[in-house]
């Protein structure tokens, strides 16, 4: 990368979004889930948005999915911050466990995507306390090469 | 049911001159609005007791995202006491759901003249990023370099992998509605066309497979419009136009989480709440003469076209392609050019049901050599003019999935 890193906007935990941010850091995709209902969500949420329970733990999920949509974006809203990754995957992805996280795909091109491919977790540390969500094609998914 | 006197209208209506840069504040824009939807609506502006304000920016004091803060400052700038003031503080809110809002004010009898006016400026940086309100620093999406412009086509492509959906079908709007702003002398890209289908399609990638005249362009700008009631508007010297009804939706925080075609917690978007709208309005879908649908970006025509039940789910595309929204088809659909062509001010939800209104009054000005007599052409290449209009639907800027906001106006 040519740009300076600092320029990329790096996520910022909140009290609740913490032990997400915590595990990614130790390679682990947490997500939320409900003691009472059982109901797992994402984004981070102070309860659960089935049966308002406040009582959930943060499950560790496979890292596997789907590919449910992906752009190729040409025109960053801002060329400082993304310029020098055009142009960069922003997809959306449907774990395996049921929710759909909007992430990155990395390792592959824009032409290897193809509807509800498999997919799967990869990190990238952006700086000590964050490390990023990614997705690349899941080995044998046929798009491109996820070595 | 109402009591007749206090059926809700609309009596006024006004829009600033439209350009790329005015020199002026958003707040200029929003003053020189509400003094001339007044004066269209033959009062004054002690008669508004209700407020739906929004300006991009506040020139002198604090910012205005603290609501007590925000219709504090209005009163003190407008010089007169705010009695109703419970929407308004963001751009989503100053369209449909502020007129809404309103009649359901002036139905009850808490008040009778509410005021929605908004206006910006200088919405464009210098340093080569995107206007300010495309950009969402949250936690979930900021990092991955999404924001509005991506969102939508993150909808898109869904559209497009479950449906079949295909570029010329995202293109066919845009073309339909730059076309209208082609004939419009108010709009910001007035005489920029007529734009087809090929040339959408030739403008070069945002964000695949959107590409750039399928996304609303940036201006200056202004509007406001007078909700009052039927009784007040009787000696008013142009014919008001009633609200009949509409309906709101929100499912999940727009930007922050994914947008998906389907609910976050499993299964499709409740859509009862359309049916709603249009069984508490009275009208049938096939009543609807017009459309004044929010088109920040092309996709967004084809979910709020199958959202409102006019087409089936995943018919949208093919709809459009058949010329649907243009004068001469079913739907003649943001025939002022919309944000892609007349305006997107940042907070331009106001903007489609002024529209309405002026095509339900029979005020509107095209290239046809006498439409300013009201003399139209009803040619496509000239004219933007509904035939004989009696019933129209405005939508405001929702969220990209899952909801929005609609607004169903009448002439008598």
């Amino acid at each position: 990368m040519s740009a300076s890193p600092r320029t990329k906007p790096v996520p910022e935990p909140s009290e609740i979004s913490l032990p997400f941010w915590e595990a990614a850091r130790r390679g682990e995709l947490r997500i939320q889930r409900c003691d009472d209902c059982g109901q797992r969500w994402w984004i981070p949420k102070a309860a659960c948005p089935r049966c308002l329970s406040e009582a959930y733990r943060w499950e560790r999920v496979s890292g596997r999915g789907t590919l449910y949509s992906w752009s190729a974006v040409h025109r960053p809203a801002d060329p400082e911050a993304f310029g020098d990754e055009i142009p960069y995957l922003v997809a959306i992805v449907r774990l395996e466990e049921g929710p759909h996280m909007l992430t990155r795909m990395t390792a592959c091109e824009p032409e290897d995507l193809v509807k509800d491919m498999p997919v799967e977790v990869v990190f990238e540390q952006a700086s000590d306390e964050i490390t990023l969500y990614k997705f690349r094609p899941a080995p044998g998914a046929g798009g491109g090469d996820p070595a | 049911m109402t009591d007749p006197a206090r059926q809700p209208v609309v009596a006024g209506v006004y829009t600033t001159a439209m350009s790329r840069r005015s020199g002026r504040s958003g707040l200029s824009h929003a003053l020189e609005a509400l003094k001339g939807a007044l004066d269209d609506a033959g009062m004054q502006l002690s008669d508004v007791q209700g407020l739906y304000p929004m300006v991009n920016q506040w020139p002198a004091g604090p910012a205005s995202s603290n609501w007590y803060l925000h219709f504090s400052n209005w009163a003190g700038q407008l010089g007169i006491p705010i009695r109703w003031f419970t929407g308004g503080v963001n751009a989503a809110a100053t369209g449909a759901p502020a007129i809404l809002d309103a009649a359901a004010a002036i139905a009850s009898g808490n008040i009778h003249t509410a005021a929605i006016v908004l206006g910006g400026a200088h919405p464009t940086r210098t340093d080569g990023r995107t206007a300010v309100w495309t950009r969402h620093g949250h936690e979930f999406t900021g990092w991955t370099g999404s924001y509005t412009a991506v969102q939508f086509a993150l909808v898109a492509r869904r559209h497009m992998l479950e449906y079949g959906t295909t570029p010329a079908q995202l293109a066919a709007p845009a073309a339909a509605i730059r076309s209208y702003g082609h004939v419009n002398p108010a709009a910001v890209m007035y005489g920029r066309g007529p734009v087809d289908v090929d040339t959408v399609l030739e403008s070069r990638m945002v964000a695949d497979p959107l590409r750039l005249l399928m996304c609303a362009q940036v201006n200056d700008g202004g509007g406001a419009l007078i909700v009052t009631s039927a009784e007040r508007a009787r000696d008013l010297p142009d014919p008001a136009i009633r609200i009949l009804g509409g309906a709101d939706q929100l499912c999940y925080p727009a930007y922050a989480e994914a947008p998906l075609l389907e609910h976050p917690l499993g299964g499709p978007f409740p859509t009862g709440w359309v049916d709603d709208g249009f069984a508490r309005a009275g009208v049938r879908r096939e009543d609807l003469d017009f459309l004044s649908l929010y088109d920040g970006f092309a996709i967004w025509i084809l979910t709020q076209l199958e959202m409102l039940g006019l087409c089936g789910a995943g018919e949208a595309g093919p709809f459009v392609e058949s010329g649907a929204l243009e004068l001469d088809g079913r739907y003649p659909t943001c025939t002022d050019g919309g944000c892609m062509s007349f305006s997107h001010n940042g907070t331009p939800s106001l903007f489609r049901p002024i529209e309405a209104v002026r095509q339900l009054r029979g005020e509107v000005i095209d290239d046809c050599p006498d439409s300013e007599s009201g003399v139209h052409t009803y040619d496509k290449t000239l004219c933007r003019r509904v035939r004989d209009p009696k019933i129209g639907l405005a939508m405001s800027m929702g969220p990209p999935t899952g909801g929005g906001n609609f607004v169903i106006l009448a002439r008598d």
